[in-house]
């Protein structure tokens, strides 16, 4: 799993069945610095996350077939906790509980 | 799963019977400012794109194979769009 940020969401009307009701939010991954790493990337969100948030994101085959008991889902990239507080010796601590400058 | 914008579409005469009938587009993969991130990549599509143009978003590697509509979900590709964006949301200041 990575750490990321949620930075906005996407809507479409015309998609595969699996993810139809699923909301989908744009996550960027971010590192113990909470700097971006890479560009952000559409993650499947059943955790209820907003706009801000920092969160755990996973990415692997079979892993939405485990979260929502479907034998077809080809969703990649999963939004699977939101995230307290990230405390790493050397670097500041941030989190949604933790306040931001 | 990455943004992409659809830039194109192949056609393949001799191809795996499997991807027979389905559409092949080529897809440019962007980020939240819709600059361009990487190589575009060819990647079939499981929603009726209506043509070039269009934002998506797709899936990539083991995800991909299980991509088909229909009684057989397994398809034999590596990246498949899942979903046409209508509307996208970023907040610049997170």
């Amino acid at each position: 799993m990575e750490l990321a940020v949620v930075v906005g969401s996407i809507w479409s009307s015309s998609v595969h069945p699996a993810y139809e009701g699923r909301k989908q939010m744009l996550v960027q991954r971010v590192d113990m610095d909470r700097k971006a790493v890479g560009h952000p990337t559409v993650a499947i969100d059943y955790m209820s996350a907003g706009v801000g948030d920092t969160v755990l994101i996973a990415a692997a085959p079979g892993l939405a077939r485990v979260v929502f008991k479907i034998d077809i889902a080809p969703i990649q990239t999963m939004i699977m906790g939101i995230v307290d507080r990230v405390e790493a010796p050397g670097h500041a601590e941030f989190g949604v509980s933790v306040p931001r400058d | 799963m990455d943004l992409a914008r659809v830039i194109g579409s192949i056609t393949a005469t001799v191809k795996d019977p499997a991807l027979v009938g389905v559409k092949l587009c080529i897809l440019q993969p962007l980020d939240t400012d819709l600059k361009p991130v990487r190589a575009p990549l060819i990647a079939t599509d499981a929603t009726g794109l209506r043509g070039d143009g269009e934002l998506v978003h797709f899936v990539e590697s083991g995800d991909a194979i299980m991509s088909g509509l229909g009684d057989d979900p397994k398809m034999p590709v590596d990246a498949a769009v899942m979903g046409i964006v209508d509307n996208m949301t970023v907040s610049p200041e997170v």
